[in-house]
């Protein structure tokens, strides 16, 4: 099929009919003859249908909360098949137990078609091998990572969940919590893939897993060995090469081949303060001298401390700085002095008016980037800052420290003028994941970002900044100190805010469907500055706020 | 990789469930119907597993299944609806079954160009496919009439199919 098929097309009409169920017995009758007589509208038809069929799909897999998320669903169709779950079901009665995990990994899955793997890059046209793993299921938590430099894009925090897929260090050591309770340390340089939450394989590294009792069976993986864990901790180095050594620092573990075909399966079992080295060739003795243990949990903790209270102190550098910045309408660094206070200060120095602090409603005094950091927790729909931000500007930087904990609604607001008056800006997010400004100019102009926030964004610390920039007539939105998107600005106009929310929104007469906007999340900064930040001043303010390395 | 072979079946039909399901759907145009027959097809593909000769691929011999599975399904419907003969259905089939081995390929096109719609048309997808408020509901809540929204629904598929076809012919995918 080669012309484009216009909306008036009649195959096109005949099979929207069909589809609605409103088609006549004689347009059924023309319909069938075009599939029957001319393979070209047969093809139409085909594609024209799986559209249809991947709408249908992608609409029911979308909007199935993240698992992680507590949500309630309402089943208005328990008969419609929702999503890959109901396949667990079908299975539950076939199939033995052992099975469901394996089955609920690999199929419950919640395809946000535009999740990206967590680190694994995978163009999107590179065919999967046929044990590749769905990306989008967290199976578990990166809970510490110390002096990390990562060997892939994605700069992961401690926080963010993890789906099944690559781990790559180029130094530094991280703390991965399995859901099945397994915990791991990697120190790097390593590469460890995460298969399922009872497996992993190392491809090199240094790795320390303990694994408690609701945990047996976990098994690491090498291209000669798999260890499997019958209980507590083991150490497991390998080189570049493959060869490398196993050491039980508590408990058992039995060492598998990896090629059960030609020898058999558990090669040998070891118990507290044993080990072996093995090469490439498959051949396994057991070590002489106990090789040097791996940096253990309580080490890493403390140097998880020592990072905290340096990138701190380098953010209190950058928060003295801030105050005294004589563009800036509105600082709120979150730094109050007490768990009573129920006002949130304009840190600025040039502070405009005392109207310009906000009032806390409802939120909760919590941490906030660093243990020592303060922040607000933004839960119930009623959770609210409210401010009063007079004036008028040309251009305006909206800038904002945020741990997004869930995506409850289509939108989420992280500053919104009371209703949408003309002049008014809304800056917000969608359940997508992208970053939206919208100004209210005639209709209403709304600025998307692409979708730029992934699942694995949730839980952790992220920057966000938006600039309106009047000089230049775009709008441009950064996340984590880089651009992601430039958009023109037709007729820049002067905006407003005049009364206005952190983390909600107050409708006015705006009732709509969307007129619940709650954050569900945490912000320890925010700041208003009263002109166009640079790209090189919102990449530097960043660096100094980043809670990683 | 060593799998047994349920977990392997399990990780094939995973990852092929949509395609088989939208294989379904080209026949079946009725959304529960075509449900019914892709939960018929899974337990068949199940019992007939052992059957599976690994050389083949598997795509195509699910929807092989698939395929008998639609006519034995219509053959015990009642005639109140609109059903296409099984010399169509054998066309259409067999149209698809060349174009297998592009499958997933095509369905990840067909997720970059739904990220490529509008917010609040993926909006209107979203609520229009979801399922849990008819088109009348939904028509009532953007203020559209159902006419104008199933024509609305009509543009934006085509407007995917469109993106899907120039996507395909560039080299935007990487392909």
């Amino acid at each position: 099929m080669n012309q484009k098929p216009t909306p008036d097309n009649q195959t096109i009409l005949l099979i929207d009919a069909f589809l609605q169920g409103t088609i006549s017995d004689e347009q059924q009758a023309e319909l069938e003859q075009l599939l029957t007589s001319d393979p070209e509208q047969r093809q139409l038809y085909i594609d024209y249908m799986q559209v249809h069929n991947g709408l249908s799909t992608w609409a029911n897999e979308t909007t199935e909360p993240a698992d992680w998320i507590p949500h309630s669903v309402s089943e208005a169709h328990p008969s419609r098949l929702r999503s890959p779950r109901f396949l667990l079901m079908l299975f539950s009665s076939l199939i033995a137990a052992s099975l469901l995990l394996s089955l609920a990994y690999y199929v419950g899955w919640n395809t946000r078609p535009n999740s990206s793997p967590v680190i694994a890059e995978s163009p999107i046209d590179q065919p999967a091998d046929e044990t590749s793993q769905p990306q989008t299921d967290h199976i578990a938590l990166l809970t510490q990572a110390v002096g990390v430099e990562w060997d892939t894009n994605r700069n992961l925090q401690a926080g963010a969940g993890l789906s099944a897929g690559w781990l790559k260090l180029k130094q530094g050591t991280i703390q991965v919590e399995l859901i099945s309770g397994a915990s791991i340390l990697i120190e790097g340089p390593a590469a460890v893939n995460l298969i399922s939450p009872l497996k992993a394989f190392c491809q090199f590294g240094k790795v320390r897993a303990s694994v408690p009792e609701q945990a047996h069976g976990f098994t690491m993986e090498t291209s000669k060995l798999n260890v499997v864990d019958l209980g507590t901790e083991f150490t497991l180095s390998l080189d570049q090469s493959g060869s490398g050594q196993v050491q039980v620092i508590d408990g058992k573990v039995e060492l598998h081949s990896t090629d059960s075909q030609t020898t058999p399966a558990n090669i040998q079992s070891l118990t507290t303060g044993e080990g072996v080295q093995f090469d490439q060739q498959g051949t396994v003795d057991l070590l002489k001298e106990a090789i040097l243990p791996l940096i253990n949990p309580e080490e890493l903790s403390q140097l998880v401390e020592q990072q905290q209270a340096r990138q701190f102190q380098r953010w209190q550098k950058q928060n003295a700085t801030l105050k005294t910045d004589p563009s800036i309408i509105a600082y709120y660094d979150f730094e109050e002095t007490s768990n009573w206070l129920r006002t949130l200060n304009n840190k600025s120095r040039q502070k405009p008016s005392s109207s310009t602090n906000g009032a806390i409603v409802g939120c909760q005094w919590t941490s906030g980037r660093w243990p020592q950091k303060r922040g607000l927790e933004f839960k119930r729909t009623s959770d609210r800052v409210r401010t009063h931000i007079p004036g008028e500007y040309q251009s305006l930087t909206f800038m904002a420290w945020v741990r997004i904990e869930g995506f409850d609604r289509w939108l989420s607001s992280l500053m919104l003028t009371d209703g949408y008056n003309p002049g008014n800006p809304h800056w917000q997010l969608s359940d997508k994941g992208e970053m939206i400004l919208g100004v209210k100019t005639g209709p209403g102009k709304n600025y998307f970002s692409p979708v730029v926030l992934q699942p694995t964004d949730l839980g952790r610390w992220i920057f966000l900044v938006t600039v309106y920039d009047h000089q230049k007539r775009e709008v441009v939105h950064y996340l984590d100190g880089v651009a992601v998107s430039h958009h023109t600005i037709d007729t820049p106009i002067p905006l407003v805010i005049g009364p206005a929310e952190i983390g909600n929104w107050r409708p006015q007469e705006h009732t709509d469907t969307h007129s619940i906007r709650s954050l569900n999340g945490r912000l320890d900064e925010f700041a208003l500055f009263g002109r166009a930040l640079s790209p090189d001043e919102i990449l530097q303010l960043y660096q100094s706020g980043k809670p990683n390395s | 990789m060593n799998q047994i072979p349920h977990e392997q079946f399990v990780s094939l039909l995973a990852r092929h469930h949509s395609l088989i399901r939208g294989f379904i759907g080209t026949l079946l145009p009725h959304q529960n119907d075509a449900d019914d027959v892709f939960q018929q097809t899974c337990l068949v593909l199940w019992r007939k597993w052992d059957s599976f000769d690994e050389t083949q691929s598997f795509s195509s011999w699910a929807c092989g299944i698939a395929f008998y599975e639609v006519k034995n399904f219509q053959r015990v419907q009642s005639r109140d609806r609109h059903y296409f003969s099984d010399e169509i259905l054998s066309l259409i089939a067999a149209q698809q079954s060349t174009a297998l081995p592009e499958a997933e390929h095509r369905q990840r096109i067909l997720q970059h160009c739904i990220q490529k719609l509008d917010a609040e048309s993926r909006k209107l997808i979203q609520d229009c496919y979801h399922g849990d408020l008819s088109i009348k509901e939904v028509a009532e809540q953007t203020g559209r009439s159902c006419d104008a929204l199933y024509k609305k629904l009509s543009r934006l598929r085509l407007r995917i199919m469109d993106c899907m076809q120039q996507t395909h012919h560039s080299a935007e995918m990487g392909s």
